[in-house]
């Protein structure tokens, strides 16, 4: 057969504007076909061309995809073929499962599928290919076990639409985890764990950043993150933030450091810095023995040490929550008229005598807010524990009622478990007691229980 | 049938010999065309037809008309030659077609004003040829490649139907894709 002549439409203006949208008139499997030629951005950009491509963009099926050491190639070419938008692709797989080919097949495929939400949990270490950093769609990012080359980032290179990133025992070449946390300009959430060599990291431009959780590095700066929420936050050495900003959106802080210079360099300054925190976790506390915190917004702390002795004042006037864990009774006033639960965890292993019980109880008493409630759990692994009845029974006035729970973690010492929980119920009466037995119940202890409620 | 071991020339010339069962095809405005009956088997509507026996002689197609029939024919006359096998030629074009050898007359066939491609669409879906419907999409998809929407729209005479409000909205929420 001989070729046609082609004559393109001559366009005039007049043509233009009745000009027929056949494009659009057409059925919507073929629309749908048309956009599974695009790349992601192009075909979600149709979404604005007319409502009726926004209805073909919204009526292609979407699915989620979850596989545990399967081959997917092929059920994943299938989905291709018929259209559908791949949500959620989840893979776990161990070392026998699949090639780094094999995976790079899917990863082409999931990608070409408009992908949102990706995650990787490969036991062995599978270097990702660098096509996975052109994929746009990538709205949630989970990453286990993987490795990531710091050379595919490119310059231009940005997942402009990854709100959620997670990276769980990855290894980098290079500063390839920097690296890629400064391409995720909408970065909304970002948490780190068990990576190996992260020696600093630093959060900078991430303008969306609400939630941090930064595990096991060793440097840790703080920049700018205007918007950030949440930081949970452990560094072997230090984390930094910058002296002169107020982080004003920052609502729950929770921090573990090794080398701390948190305590001295920021706890001073919390007020300013962090004016609208509401929730601030310190975690083996180790260079302030003094701690003065002091702030107006405050409504929960939680202390912890694991050496020191903690002594100190809270000014906090809207502490509604307080929780402390450590080895010795604290000396730790609290300032607030709106407590209303105390927790504190005591991990005792040094030998007890009555005199420590009632140094306990005279901590306890301490706290006279109206509505408090306490709540005890008590770990005594020395085996030299003597008590004395008749100087508790002298010494102790009222037993404590405001005491909603009485925790028994471990007693070292299995023939003093009645001495020892006689002891507590001369300082508090409680609304429960919990015992771990390791031995045969003795009846003695349930008759002593028994005693307790029927008190109340 | 043709042995595998025999050269594609051969085969084709035992096909033509053997097999010229032919089928005539009728388009809208009533103009017949004859083909053989395996290269209008590219098409799986056809197919069914003839298979399911109710060929008679002449095939109606009321949805094509002749310009378009004559050219989807000869789409797939040249497909069915290059495949030189027995069953209908599978082209792919999800690929970048280093494997298809017709890529460059594929490219001329396509160079059709928007009307003459838009029947051609509609003709590879009724007829159901996959080649033709990827091959046809493809082209649009490229149209539409790299514009920005307003130039999409321009291209395609689409009319926009949201507010400046609403299409604020639309675009917030694919605000990546906009990037």
């Amino acid at each position: 057969m001989k070729k046609m002549m082609v004559f393109p439409r001559e366009s005039s203006k007049s043509d233009k504007i009745d000009a027929e949208d056949r494009i659009s008139e057409l059925p919507e499997p073929i629309k749908q076909h048309i956009l599974f030629f695009m790349c992601p951005e192009d075909a979600a950009r149709t979404t604005v061309l007319s409502k009726t491509w926004q209805q073909t963009w919204n009526s292609l099926r979407r699915l989620s995809f979850f596989s545990v050491g399967l081959d997917c190639t092929k059920t994943l070419e299938i989905l291709h073929t018929e259209k559908v938008i791949i949500q959620s692709f989840k893979v776990i797989l161990i070392r026998a499962d699949a090639s780094p080919s094999c995976i790079g097949k899917w990863l082409e495929l999931v990608l070409g599928n408009y992908i949102n939400q990706l995650l990787l949990d490969i036991i062995f270490e599978y270097t990702l290919p660098k096509q996975m950093f052109a994929a746009k769609s990538l709205a949630i990012l989970y990453l286990r076990g993987c490795r990531l080359v710091e050379s595919f980032f490119d310059e231009n290179a940005k997942f402009t639409r990854l709100k959620e990133l997670t990276l769980d025992k990855v290894v980098q070449d290079g500063n390839a985890i920097q690296e890629l946390l400064n391409r995720c300009p909408v970065l909304e959430a970002f948490s780190i764990d068990n990576c190996l060599n992260v020696y600093c990291l630093e959060l900078y431009n991430l303008p969306n950043l609400k939630m941090a959780k930064i595990n096991r590095v060793r440097m840790f700066y703080i920049n700018e993150a205007p918007n950030l929420h949440t930081l949970c936050c452990t560094a072997k050495i230090s984390i930094i933030f910058l002296l002169c900003t107020t982080y004003t959106n920052l609502r729950k802080l929770s921090i573990r450091i090794g080398y701390n210079s948190f305590d001295v360099m920021y706890v001073p300054r919390l007020n300013s810095m962090f004016p609208l925190l509401e929730t601030l976790d310190l975690n083996d506390i180790r260079r302030l023995d003094e701690v003065k915190i002091s702030h107006d917004r405050l409504e929960s702390l939680s202390l912890s040490t694991k050496f020191n002795t903690i002594t100190g004042q809270i000014d906090c006037k809207n502490l509604v929550s307080c929780k402390y864990e450590g080895k010795t009774i604290p000396s730790l006033l609290i300032n607030s008229s709106r407590l209303q639960d105390v927790q504190l965890k005591l991990l005792t292993d040094y030998p007890l005598d009555t005199w420590w019980f009632l140094r306990l109880k005279q901590y306890l008493e301490t706290f006279k807010q109206p509505g408090v409630l306490l709540n005890l759990q008590l770990q005594i692994e020395s085996s030299m524990v003597e008590i004395n009845p008749e100087l508790l029974s002298e010494q102790s006035v009222c037993p404590l009622t405001n005491f909603k729970h009485l925790r028994f973690l471990h007693i070292e010492s299995s023939q003093n478990h009645r001495d020892i929980i006689d002891a507590m119920l001369w300082t508090i009466h409680p609304e429960m007691i919990s015992v771990k037995l390791l031995s045969q119940p003795d009846s003695a202890l349930i008759k002593v229980k028994y005693f307790v409620m029927s008190d109340c | 049938m043709a042995s595998s071991s025999t050269s594609v020339v051969v085969s084709n010339k035992e096909k033509e010999n053997k097999n010229t069962k032919k089928v005539t095809l009728k388009s809208s405005d009533g103009e017949s065309f004859e083909v053989d009956e395996s290269v209008a088997m590219e098409s799986q509507t056809i197919k069914h037809i003839i298979e399911d026996g109710c060929a008679n002689n002449e095939i109606p197609l009321p949805n094509v008309t002749s310009g378009i029939l004559s050219r989807v024919i000869e789409y797939c006359k040249k497909h069915k030659e290059a495949a030189g096998e027995s069953e209908p030629s599978v082209t792919s074009y999800t690929s970048n077609s280093t494997t298809n050898p017709l890529t460059e007359w594929d490219t001329e066939f396509v160079k059709v004003d928007q009307n003459t491609l838009f029947d051609l669409i509609l003709a590879a879906n009724y007829l159901d040829i996959k080649g033709l419907l990827d091959l046809t999409c493809k082209t649009v998809a490229d149209m539409m490649k790299g514009k920005t929407p307003q130039e999409i729209r321009e291209t395609f005479h689409i009319k926009n139907d949201y507010t400046p409000e609403e299409e604020a909205e639309v675009r917030k929420e694919n605000q990546w894709a906009f990037e």
